[in-house]
């Protein structure tokens, strides 16, 4: 087979379906991605006219361009499109289009899943979108402190919008994260062991990481504040046992950590880019992914340092004050590493290079304020005023969006083949640069003479007029910058002038096929000695074309790749993927649907579209392609490997692992929560206990431990290799006596639920409840395989990932009950 | 802390323009050049900036805390949408709308909370800000030099009214203060 | 995955430990710790400082265990990492949670 005809064939193999069927049904992670690239960009747009909204608003006092109540939906949906609606989303985008082809591989772990997300997001952000549009938008803020946000103070359905929108859109982010993660460690080019990985790699592992700590306490705190909107859940109402700090600790404990989500992928664009442009290799390699580590967690202990102000004990904020110079240390090791790389090399002054320097500028100023808020005394002056919102944009601005334009510009002929032509893209730099200065110093300085974030007017007397009005001016010729950007990338779709194959003398893989990239990526899946394959091997784009690596001879209609042990890049076992399907849309409207029937408080609704929801999971699970032989498979270069689903641990185990990983951050947050209301809520302790009841505890404690017991022995034997109905059927006998304990637990709970104790313990409860479902769910299915027998017969794959989320269920079933049935005892 | 920033923003633009400007030293070994660029670079010279600034910040922030003392003069500050409401430990019962009354020179503790949203008590030349927060009551030590008016405002979103939400803390002389005092007990 | 996990543990144990301080002091100042004298200093004082060396001990051990043959990885790479990532751990301890021995309580 020559290399034109396995084009053909791997093409025909992988492709979309015409159209815009093709649309819907894609599960092709260079499709979704720049699906999502364009979705996000066109978010920018809107986040960037709010924007302009604001400053005009502020470009004169006592201004009437709009009143009160409009303005503060504009600036709360600018913060949040900006935060929720494209920053994050842009992130996913180009991890989802770019990872596979660094990493050497032909999709991600999961081509259904990332559509999933994708269309998860879609949804959610027209939720946000239509609110907007019809007025109804949420005007408490992007951080939406209650009681503000609460029915009382808002009982519109703007904060129900923000709550149910962003937490959709959020489900999108995990979905991402849990795929990005997997396919980074699993789904790579043989040979690529950890220290050969990308540094992008590295940068979108630490992120997506990141994601799964930092995403659930928002999305608890969203649950929490929608439950207490809807049905009077107290938790953050004071006289009844919440506390409205309680939001603000689980909103920063995501909120923190977020800056760096957005921040460490456009750091790693930097190191992806600036080397090359430096004609050498990245200084310290190593450091740097050390220091992205160390950045992941420390921004986890910085939370606070947004409630200097809230009367927290002088240590407390100590505590995170340290935390927060600290956080600069690891920063300033990545500054200094790029910069030791552009002293090491020839640097060129190139278009991606320009806007890097931009982001040297911002960014290395939007550090240094940060530092200067990581002081309590000059906080306590600084919090909540325009120097704040300035500094924030200096850090999210210059942190994120020149990298990404930077990383736009130089990933463009990769993505196009073709190059630019005008060079619209330098004087756009000038623009944006020039115009986010003068916006934003101006920022800084109205801030320190006293002018606070979010007002919708000040008076002529303040002596704030001439600032505001250049801010305004500068902001304006930013915009104007943006908007030449996007003209630039539209000429350059317009006018198709062919590029050359690998422009910027790059030595990543991404660069080793034709561009436009194909469908599938690699022709072959090449085998990777070097951190730069590329540079090492110029020929290996051709090799790779001819078919000489793994999987160079397509077999049938199937969508084939590798995985690879984690660490050393050993390849391990042959991976099906699945084709095009219109499972995932139809799973995110379902998924949609429950939302919006919390939204619009149809509730009936839910329970449906959860049925849905089930129904098509059990599908999508069902559906898995596979060889048409089981045992061993042929994968080239005379190497057999059996296939994933067929392996102890298959791609489906991984996921698990790292959705459970969230899933015990929601938990654990749900117990901070509970353990926050304790000790510092205030009207503490509750009026009525919830009672000890011996039945209950006891028939949760066993059936628990049936089911973890019973599993156990499935999976013995199925190794074993013969069925095993005695194991699955004491797991269900276990799941059932947990759920019945946890149901009478709940409906004791229920009666308690018009105090914070009441209502928290609920939750956990029904939490627990939940999780005993799906555990009840999915060994269900195992019985029906069972059952069935033959090709349907359980795996061990199979017996593994119910186990795992059985035993989790088991173990939130036990601890919920523990800690809610004695709680009468501990006061 | 400026001038210090500037610097270091001053070094961070010199080295990125050098960068441009110099022919590479390719003799260097990579060791060498990780050891000045991260070790020294890197590493150590953020740890001893903010080693000092941290340790400064915190010793000025407990100067800062309310410290027990003989004429320490107790108020209270209500927020709510969207005015101010203050009452006085040295004079039981009297209340003032939009206005702080404090005697000059002497420590002053701002007992602050809020009877609806979360709100912020900010009087720019007296102290930081300290939120009031509903169910909760945080105690902000002021102090006014000298006699006069000082402005505040509320510097916590807190809805359609934010903007506007403002007071003022009129510190009085002795006397003045004895007024304040004295005609509330009429 | 074990190797991912000797990359992350000494940060995250250092998460916990920060947290686990952090969470002492409020429980602490809500318990009224600060007014139960304890041999010339308080309760508070006194559960505060055997925390902070508990702290630091728990992330001595992590580096040790790190660097001990039993645990090290066998790759150079993730050895480099997982140890420079455990002294930045210890460091990280000491900087963030100096306050718990020198500052006032619960004001």
């Amino acid at each position: 087979m020559n290399a034109l005809a396995r084009h053909r064939a791997l093409s025909r193999i992988w492709s979309s379906e015409p159209g815009w069927r093709g649309v819907i049904s894609t599960v092709n992670h260079s499709d979704i991605g720049r699906m999502f690239l364009l979705v996000a960009t066109l978010f920018f747009l809107i986040g960037g006219v709010l924007a302009m909204l604001i400053r005009t608003q502020l470009a004169t006092p006592h201004s009437a361009f709009v009143a009160p109540a409009i303005y503060d939906q504009i600036f709360t949906m600018h913060g949040t499109v900006m935060m929720f609606l494209f920053a994050i989303p842009l992130f996913e985008g180009a991890a989802v289009y770019l990872l596979p082809k660094l990493l050497g591989t032909r999709d991600l772990a999961y081509p259904r899943l990332s559509a999933y997300g994708f269309w998860c997001y879609v949804f959610g952000g027209l939720m946000l979108v239509f609110a907007m549009l019809a007025g109804l938008a949420p005007d408490s803020g992007w951080f939406m402190y209650p009681p503000l946000s609460s029915s009382a103070h808002s009982p519109g359905v703007n904060a129900d919008f923000w709550l149910i929108g962003v937490t959709f859109v959020e489900v999108s982010a995990i979905a991402a994260a849990v795929e990005i993660c997997v396919s980074i460690l699993k789904f790579r080019a043989p040979g690529m062991s950890l220290d050969l990985m990308p540094i992008f790699a590295w940068y979108a592992l630490v992120t997506a990481l990141m994601i799964l700590m930092g995403f659930p306490p928002l999305i608890l705190g969203s649950i929490l504040l929608e439950l207490e909107r809807a049905f009077g859940f107290p938790f953050f109402e004071s006289a009844l046992g919440g506390s409205p700090l309680l939001w603000q600790h689980l909103f920063w404990l995501f909120g923190h950590p977020e800056v760096y989500i957005i921040f460490l992928p456009a750091a790693g664009v930097i190191s992806t880019v600036l080397p090359v442009m430096a004609r050498t290799r990245l200084l310290g390699y190593r450091w740097i992914v050390a220091a992205a580590v160390a950045l992941a967690f420390l921004s986890f202990g910085l939370w606070v340092h947004h409630m200097f102000a809230t009367g927290i004990p002088h240590m407390g904020l100590a505590f995170f004050s340290a935390a927060s110079t600290l956080v600069a240390v690891p920063t300033g090791i990545q500054i200094f590493a790029w910069l030791g790389t552009l002293w090491k090399g020839q640097p060129r002054l190139t278009l991606p290079m320009l806007y890097i320097i931009g982001f040297f500028f911002t960014f290395v100023i939007g550090g240094l304020t940060g530092v200067m808020v990581a002081i309590v005394p000059f906080d306590w002056q600084a919090h909540d005023t325009a120097f704040v919102t300035a500094h924030l944009h200096y850090v999210l601005f210059g942190g994120f969006v020149f990298p990404m334009l930077a990383g736009l510009y130089y990933w463009l002929p990769q993505f196009t083949g073709r190059k630019r032509f005008f060079r619209i893209g330098e004087m756009a730099f000038w623009l944006i640069f020039l115009g986010f200065n003068g916006a934003f110093l101006a920022m800084h300085w109205v801030g320190l003479l006293g002018q606070r974030r979010r007002i919708a007017w000040y008076p002529e007397d303040a002596g704030w007029t001439e600032i505001n009005l250049m801010s305004s001016i500068s902001a304006f010729i930013m915009a104007i910058g943006v908007a030449m950007v996007v003209f630039d990338i539209a000429l350059h779709a317009l006018l198709a002038i062919r590029g050359s194959r690998n422009p910027w003398g790059a030595g990543t893989l991404e660069w080793a096929m034709p561009t436009p990239p194909a469908a599938y990526n690699f022709a072959s899946i090449p085998i990777v000695g070097d951190r730069e394959p590329l540079a090492k091997d110029p020929a290996l784009a051709n090799k790779i074309a001819r078919g000489e690596y793994f999987l160079g001879a397509p077999r049938g209609d199937l969508r084939e790749t590798l995985t690879v042990d984690a660490a050393s890049g050993r390849p391990e076992a042959l991976v099906i993927f699945p084709g095009n399907s219109t499972l995932p849309i139809a799973l995110a409207a379902a998924t949609g649907a429950a939302f919006l029937g919390a939204l619009i408080r149809v509730y009936w609704v839910i329970p449906l579209a959860l049925l849905f929801v089930v129904g098509l999971s059990l599908r999508w699970g069902w559906s898995q392609r596979q060889a048409t032989h089981s045992g061993l498979q042929n994968v080239g270069r005379a190497t057999l490997l059996p296939q994933a689903i067929e392996t102890d641990r298959s791609p489906g185990w991984w996921g698990s692992v790292f959705l459970l990983g969230a899933d015990t951050v929601l938990y654990g947050s749900l117990f901070f929560g509970y353990a926050f209301l304790w000790t510092v809520g205030p009207n503490w302790p509750p009026p009525q206990w919830l009672s000890l009841s011996i039945l209950e505890l006891a028939l949760g404690l066993i059936g628990a431990a049936a089911a973890a017991v019973g599993l156990q022995a499935a999976a013995r034997a199925v190794s074993r290799g013969s069925p095993p109905s005695l194991g699955v059927l004491l797991a269900l006998t276990g799941v059932a006596i947990t759920i019945a304990a946890l149901a009478m637990t709940l409906t004791r709970a229920g009666q308690l639920t018009d105090y914070a104790y009441g209502a928290t313990i609920f939750v956990m409860i029904a939490y627990a409840l939940i999780h005993a479902a799906i555990a009840a769910i999915m060994t269900s299915s195992l019985a029906y395989r069972t059952w069935r027998g033959g090709a349907a017969r359980p795996r061990t794959s199979n017996v593994n990932i119910v186990r795992l989320w059985t035993d989790y269920a088991a173990f939130v079933a036990a601890t919920s009950l523990i800690a809610t049935q004695f709680s009468s005892y501990l006061t | 802390m400026l001038a210090g920033s500037a610097a270091i923003f001053a070094l961070v633009m010199l080295l990125l323009l050098i960068a441009y400007r110099r022919t590479p030293a390719s003799h260097q070994s990579e060791r060498r050049q990780e050891r000045f660029w991260l070790y020294g670079l890197g590493l150590a010279f953020p740890l001893v900036t903010l080693a000092a600034l941290l340790i400064y910040g915190l010793v000025l922030g407990e100067t800062l805390l309310p410290k027990a003392s003989e004429n320490v003069v107790t108020v209270r500050a209500e927020a709510r949408q969207w005015s101010w409401s203050f009452g006085y430990a040295d004079a039981a019962g009297r209340r003032t709308q939009g206005v702080l009354h404090i005697p000059a020179g002497r420590p002053v503790d701002v007992e602050i909370t809020s009877l609806d949203v979360v709100h912020s008590f900010w009087a720019p030349r007296l102290a930081g800000k300290l939120d009031a927060i509903p169910g909760q009551v945080n105690v902000l030590r002021i102090e006014a030099a000298a006699p006069g008016e000082y402005h505040g405002v509320d510097a916590e979103f807190s809805g359609p009214g934010y903007s506007g939400d403002a007071f003022t803390v009129i510190a009085h002389d002795p006397a003045g203060w004895g007024a304040f005092l004295g005609r509330s007990k009429e | 995955m074990k190797e991912i996990v000797r990359i992350v543990i000494a940060m995250l144990v250092w998460l916990a430990v920060f947290s686990a301080l952090y969470g002492l002091e409020g429980v602490g100042c809500a318990a009224g710790w600060h007014r139960i004298p304890v041999n010339g200093a308080t309760l508070f004082q006194a559960a505060m400082t055997i925390a902070f060396f508990v702290a630091l001990l728990i992330l001595v051990a992590v580096l040790v265990a790190l660097r001990a043959p039993r645990f090290r990885s066998a790759s150079p790479f993730v050895a480099h990492i997982s140890i420079v990532l455990a002294v930045a751990a210890l460091i990280a301890g000491a900087w963030t949670l100096f306050p718990a021995l020198a500052l006032s309580h619960c004001a």
